[in-house]
């Protein structure tokens, strides 16, 4: 079943049209990656998906219902949105941060219950964050941050995981470790989506990669197929070794054209 | 010691707090009364010394220090949430403003000596416009930002129809008495005023303490909160309504008392993990508690006038201010 699709999206940002035609479906089980160049409309996407966003034409469906006629609580107990960056407005404790992940599942007055700590507790050990439970989150290092974020999206166990930029301003051991994490979790049946610049993780880690430009895709399929000399020449204007391996293909970026 | 556990300890100090400084107020004075007597009082005789005092006199004062201190941490509590800004206080919204304004129009023209509530009801509805304003100008989906903008705006305005108000009356004494009652107080009011406010109190509370969760979400920033399944179109409605319902009708018993909301938040910040949702409870009992304690300290202040509540607040509560916001720097790089 396809847990997520966008049939022909138009989003429109202060008027002007940020996403056009865009079509794509992530089915459970599927590690899907979005790339292309800033300003692509890769985020933009990622919200309209997310409900976020209001879209004007085409439509974006859960589990194939319109995401429109989803309530708000049983939109978000499903759907796991990772903003890019890291936003945490006062110093909360790495549990207490987590535990705000459990909000969809929460009637508004309950206390915490048996399966908030369970799926509490299950998500710190899954991105390896228990021992920083106590921890406040605005004294932790960039890579602790973001793996308190993906814990924070794990805590709801939600089926669709949107990703944006996870691994952006990590260091190599922790994008593997975020990029192993989203796998797993497709393997365990969620539909993830991901927006990634390395081009060497989009390739090894998505069955299938979206590649947009200007709001609009101008590849897709697996990876070998859509990051070719000649997309990414069309994409980013650019020129990259590719580096072809036994499990998977490596791409370096060497020259602006 | 687990989070809820805590919690309640949290509860339970501030609730005996508030409670021992009520009996405090009932009991202190140019007649100081034990607790016992305090509790006597209310079996006297209605027309008894110490049932006069207790009764008419100090149990309006002890009851509207609860509501009106209350209702400025509890909506402290929720704009420094909202806003996601410590600085953030009740009267950025230009509500405080407006229930000013609302009073010293019926001081201007005499409406106030003619009816005694006449006062509070025209704060009230000063408090009411000003939100009426708000929204006309900011929109009932305009973002945070927008609102705080507007408040802005409502304040500049409404201080200088104030100030219109001081410059236009034609005698001396409406505009000390304007001047007084802006500096705020609870003394002198009467049962009439606690139950005149206390339904509009109630319904801000209300609305106030229905946004915990909302708060706790916003601490992700507003598209995770939404992403989350919260609509943040409701919250600002409940946080802008309730403060203007609880905080407008204190103020227009009260005069502008300053500080309480913005200080009581802060102390109660750490205690409670930074969380947004769970400082509201605590912040109105603070709000409360810091309230009566000040209306007790200007009752001790030895001298032929009474030191104004506003007053005390903004001198003891600046210092303290800056003095916390220091040890904190120095605590947290």
């Amino acid at each position: 079943m396809n847990l997520i699709e966008a049939r022909s999206v138009r989003v429109l940002l202060g008027g002007t049209p940020i996403v056009q035609e865009a079509s794509l479906t992530v089915a459970a089980g599927e590690i899907i990656g979005l790339i292309g160049p800033n300003g692509a409309g890769k985020s933009t996407l990622i919200k309209a998906l997310a409900g976020l966003l209001p879209v004007q034409a085409g439509g974006v469906f859960l589990e194939d219902k319109p995401l429109t006629q989803w309530s708000a609580a049983a939109r978000a107990q499903r759907v796991g949105y990772l903003p890019q960056g890291v936003q945490i407005h006062w110093p909360l404790t790495v549990e207490r941060t987590v535990t705000l992940g459990r909000i969809p599942h929460q009637a508004p007055w309950q206390p915490l219950n048996a399966a908030d700590h369970t799926a509490v507790a299950q998500a710190l050990r899954q991105t390896d964050t228990a021992a920083l439970a106590g921890r406040r989150v605005d004294v932790l290092a960039g890579g602790e941050k973001t793996l308190v974020m993906v814990a924070r999206v794990l805590a709801g166990k939600p089926r669709v995981i949107l990703a944006d930029e996870p691994v952006a301003g990590l260091d190599p051991n922790h994008q593997l470790q975020v990029m192993e994490l989203l796998a797993a979790l497709a393997q365990k049946g969620c539909a993830v989506l991901v927006v990634l610049h390395d081009l060497s993780l989009a390739a090894r880690f998505c069955s299938k990669l979206f590649f947009m430009k200007e709001g609009r895709f101008i590849a897709s399929g697996p990876p070998e197929t859509v990051l070719t000399p000649g997309h990414l020449r069309a994409g980013y204007s650019i020129e990259a070794r590719l580096v072809p391996g036994p499990d998977g293909l490596g791409i370096i970026p060497w020259k602006r054209l | 010691m687990s989070f809820l556990k805590r919690q309640s300890v949290i509860y339970a100090l501030l609730a005996s707090a508030v409670m021992l400084l009520f009996l405090l107020s009932l009991g202190t004075g140019a007649i100081v009364l034990s607790p016992i007597k305090v509790f006597q009082a209310f079996f006297m005789d209605a027309s008894s010394q110490a049932a006069v005092i207790v009764r008419e006199i100090r149990l309006p004062r002890a009851l509207l220090g609860i509501l009106v201190g209350a209702s400025l941490g509890l909506a402290g509590a929720s704009l420094q949430g909202l806003l996601k800004n410590p600085l953030a206080e009740p009267g950025v919204l230009g509500v405080t403003g407006g229930a000013v304004l609302g009073a010293v129009i019926t001081f201007y023209f005499g409406w106030a000596s003619a009816f005694s509530l006449a006062l509070p009801l025209g704060g009230m509805a000063g408090a009411f416009l000003a939100v009426g304003v708000l929204f006309l100008m900011a929109g009932g989906s305009a973002s945070v930002q927008t609102l705080v903008l507007a408040g802005v705006a409502v304040n500049t305005f409404t201080f200088a129809v104030t100030s219109l108000a001081l410059n236009l009356s034609r005698s001396p004494y409406a505009t000390l008495e304007i001047i007084f009652w802006q500096l705020g107080s609870i003394a002198d009011r009467s049962l009439d005023h606690v139950f005149l406010i206390l339904p509009l109190v109630a319904a801000g509370w209300l609305l106030l303490a229905m946004n915990g969760r909302a708060l706790n979400a916003l601490s992700l920033g507003e598209e995770t909160a939404q992403s989350l399944g919260l609509s943040l179109r409701a919250v600002r409605l409940r946080v802008l309504w309730g403060t203007a319902l609880c905080v407008g009708a204190a103020t227009a018993v009260s005069g502008s008392i300053g500080f309480v909301g913005l200080v009581v938040p802060h102390l109660l910040r750490p205690w409670v993990g930074h969380e947004p949702g769970r400082l509201l409870g605590p912040s109105a009992l603070g709000g409360a508690a810091m309230l009566l304690a000040a209306d007790i300290a200007v009752r001790l202040v030895p001298g032929g006038t009474e030191l104004k509540l506003g007053v005390l607040t903004a001198l003891v509560g600046a210092p303290f201010f800056l003095a916390l916001i220091l040890t904190l720097r120095r605590r947290i790089p």
